[in-house]
C-alpha cells in the first residue's frame, strides 16, 4: 500500500454493502460526475497508432504461435501410435497430464505477473516452449512425451494464456479493453487456420521431428524477438498513458479532480479480499460453467455423433465449422462490449450456449449438429474477453493476473472433470440427454449469474473510483517491465 | 479417456478426424506439393512479424526524434 492511505482491514462482505465495501476500505477519491476517461472515445491527438496496439500484435504472434502448435499435437498422434506401439489411450496421458497442469499453472503464473510484471513471465515462457517444441524431435516413448508436452510445454503454456497475455492489454487499455481482448484472443483460432496445416505439410514433406524442430526455431527466432523488443508491462515503463491519452489530457482530468488515477470499485488490498464480494464468484462459477460446457463437448462431439449415426469426418467438419465461427464472434463480441455493460453480453453468450445445447436434445442427430456448431460457435470463446475485462473493470489492476490465473484454473479444472462425468454418464445411460441437459441447466445459470452482477454500480466503467496517483505508484504490483 | 480427439478451444489438440479431413480438402482445392504449401504459409508466418517489429521499431524512433 502506498504512503498516503493505509487501509483498514477490510470487513466482510456480508456486514457491508458491496457498493460502500471498497469505498468503506480504502483513501479514495470519487468523482462527483461520471469520469471523463471512461464516458466517450477520447482521439489520438498525435496521429500516430498507439504503442499498445503493436503490444497486441505481439501477443497475438505469441498466442499464434503456442496455442496453433500445441493444437497441432493431434496431427502426430496415428504416427507416433505406430512408430513406439503405443495405444491412443497411452498418448491421452500425456494430453490430460498437460491439460491439468495447464490449468494449475494459471494462479503460479498470475502471482509472478503480479509481482514483478508480465514482460518477463512471457519471454521466459515463450523461451522454455521453444526450447521444449525442439526438444520433442527426440522424444523416443510416451513417458518422454508426457514428460516434454504434459508437464514442460503445457505449464510454460500457462505464462502465454489469455489470462495472463490479458494482463498486458487491461494496463495498456481502459476504454478499448474488450476490442483489445478479443484480438489477443482470436489469435489463437487464426494459429489454428495456420500453424495446424504448416505443420501438417511440413509432416508430410520431411518426418514429424523435423516439424517440431521447425515451431521451436520459429518461436525462439521469431517470437521471442518480437516479445523483446516490443512488449513491455505497462505504459508507464515507456512514459505512456493507457488508450494513449496525453500528458496533457491526463493533466486536464487531474485539475477537474485531483492528481488520481481509476481504478477498480472492488480494488482491494489482498488477492483473497476479492472473494468476499460476490462478483469474484458471480465471474468464477460462471466461467466453470464455461470449462464444463467446452472441454465435454470437445471430447464428447464425435462420440455423440457416433451415437447419432453421423459420420466422424462430419462431426469434424461441423466442429470445425463452430471453430471458425467463433473466431469472429469473440472480435465482433469483443468490439461491442466496450460500447454496452459486459454482463449482459456474458449473460446472453451463456444462454445461447445454453440454447446450443437444448438443441442437440431436442433436435434429431443432422439438425442438432449443424445447430449446435453455428449457435454453439457464437458463444464458443467470446466469455474469454468478456470475463478478463469484466474483472479488471471491477477489481482493477492490482492482482489482476492471480484474479484470472484463479477462474482460468477453475475453468480448466471444471473442463476436466466433467470430460470424465459425461463419459461416466454416457456409460451409464448409454445416452447424452442427461449430461448435455445439465449442462443446458448449467449454462443457464451461468447466464442468469453473469446478468445479475452490478455492473453499473461495481465497474470503473461506470462507477469510477480514484486513487491518489502517488498512493498508486507506491503500490508494488505489476510493476517491472 | 480420449483426450487428443479435443478441438480447437483454447490450446487444446485439434481432432486428429478434422486435421484429416482438413488436409483432403486442401489437397482437393488447391492441389499443390506439400513443399509449396509449406513456402506458401512460411511466409505468412515470417510475414507478420516482420512488418510488425520493423513498424514498431519506426514509431519509437519517430516519438524519440519528436521528443523534446
Amino acid at each position: 500500500m502506498g504512503t498516503t492511505a493505509t487501509p483498514e482491514v477490510p470487513r466482510p462482505c456480508s456486514e457491508v454493502p458491496l457498493a460502500r465495501y471498497a469505498v468503506s476500505s480504502f483513501a479514495y477519491v470519487i468523482p462527483e460526475s461520471p469520469a471523463p476517461f471512461v464516458t466517450a472515445e477520447q482521439p489520438q491527438s498525435s496521429g500516430q497508432t498507439f504503442y499498445g496496439w503493436y503490444i497486441v500484435g505481439a501477443l497475438f504472434f505469441a498466442t499464434l504461435l503456442v496455442v496453433g502448435t500445441r493444437q497441432a499435437f493431434g496431427v502426430f498422434v496415428e504416427t507416433w501410435e505406430e512408430e513406439w506401439e503405443v495405444s491412443v489411450g497411452a498418448i491421452s496421458v500425456a494430453a490430460s497430464v498437460g491439460w491439468l497442469l495447464n490449468g494449475i499453472s494459471q494462479p503460479f503464473f498470475g502471482r509472478m505477473v503480479d509481482r514483478i510484471g508480465g514482460r518477463p513471465v512471457v519471454l521466459a515462457s515463450m523461451t522454455i516452449m521453444g526450447v521444449a517444441f525442439i526438444a520433442m524431435a527426440f522424444v523416443s516413448n510416451v513417458w518422454m512425451l508426457a514428460l516434454l508436452y504434459g508437464v514442460i510445454i503445457s505449464w510454460a503454456a500457462g505464462g502465454i494464456s489469455p489470462s495472463m497475455t490479458g494482463v498486458f492489454v487491461v494496463r495498456w487499455f481502459q476504454r478499448q479493453r474488450g476490442t483489445a481482448m478479443s484480438l489477443l484472443v482470436s489469435g489463437g483460432s487464426v494459429g489454428g487456420l495456420v500453424l495446424i496445416p504448416f505443420l501438417t505439410y511440413l509432416f508430410l514433406a520431411t518426418n514429424w521431428q523435423t516439424a517440431w524442430v521447425v515451431a521451436g526455431v520459429i518461436t525462439l527466432v521469431l517470437g521471442v524477438p518480437l516479445l523483446w523488443g516490443i512488449v513491455r508491462s505497462d505504459p508507464s515503463d515507456m512514459g505512456l498513458h493507457p488508450d494513449g491519452d496525453t500528458d496533457e489530457e491526463v493533466a486536464e482530468r487531474a485539475a477537474s479532480g485531483t492528481d488520481a488515477v481509476p481504478i477498480g470499485p472492488l480494488d482491494a488490498a489482498r488477492w483473497q479480499d476479492s472473494y468476499r464480494s460476490a462478483p469474484m464468484w458471480q465471474l468464477s462459477i460462471a466461467y466453470v460453467v464455461c470449462g464444463i460446457t467446452t472441454a465435454s463437448i470437445a471430447v464428447h462431439f464425435v462420440r455423440w455423433a457416433g451415437d447419432e449415426d453421423i459420420s466422424p469426418g462430419t462431426a469434424a467438419l461441423a466442429f470445425g465449422l463452430l471453430s471458425g465461427i467463433n473466431a469472429a464472434s469473440v472480435l465482433f463480441i469483443g468490439s461491442i462490449s466496450d460500447r454496452m455493460q459486459r454482463k449482459t453480453l456474458l449473460g446472453a453468450v451463456y444462454l445461447i450456449r445454453a440454447a446450443a445445447f437444448v438443441a442437440l436434445i431436442a433436435l434429431p442427430g443432422p439438425a442438432a449438429l449443424w445447430t449446435f456448431a453455428i449457435v454453439g460457435g457464437a458463444s464458443w470463446l467470446a466469455t474469454v474477453p468478456l470475463t478478463t475485462s469484466l474483472t479488471a473493470d471491477v477489481y482493477g489492476l492490482r492482482h489482476i493476473g492471480m484474479l484470472g490465473g484463479l477462474t482460468l484454473m477453475a475453468h480448466q479444472l471444471g473442463g476436466a472433470l466433467a470430460v470424465v462425468l459425461f463419459g461416466l454418464a454416457f456409460d451409464a445411460w448409454g445416452s447424452y440427454d442427461i449430461p448435455f441437459a445439465v449442462g443446458a441447466i448449467t449454462l443457464v445459470g451461468a447466464g442468469l449469474l453473469s446478468l445479475t452482477i452490478r455492473e453499473r454500480q461495481l465497474s470503473a466503467r461506470y462507477a469510477p473510483v480514484l486513487r491518489a496517483r502517488t498512493d498508486l505508484e507506491a503500490t508494488p504490483a505489476g510493476g517491472g517491465g | 479417456m480420449p483426450l487428443p480427439r479435443t478441438v480447437l478451444h483454447h490450446a487444446e489438440s485439434i481432432d486428429p478426424t478434422l486435421a484429416e479431413w482438413i488436409r483432403h480438402k486442401i489437397d482437393d482445392i488447391l492441389g499443390l506439393e506439400p513443399g509449396t504449401i509449406v513456402a506458401l504459409l512460411g511466409i505468412v508466418i515470417l510475414a507478420f512479424p516482420v512488418w510488425l517489429g520493423i513498424s514498431a521499431a519506426r514509431q519509437r524512433r519517430r516519438e524519440e526524434v519528436e521528443a523534446p
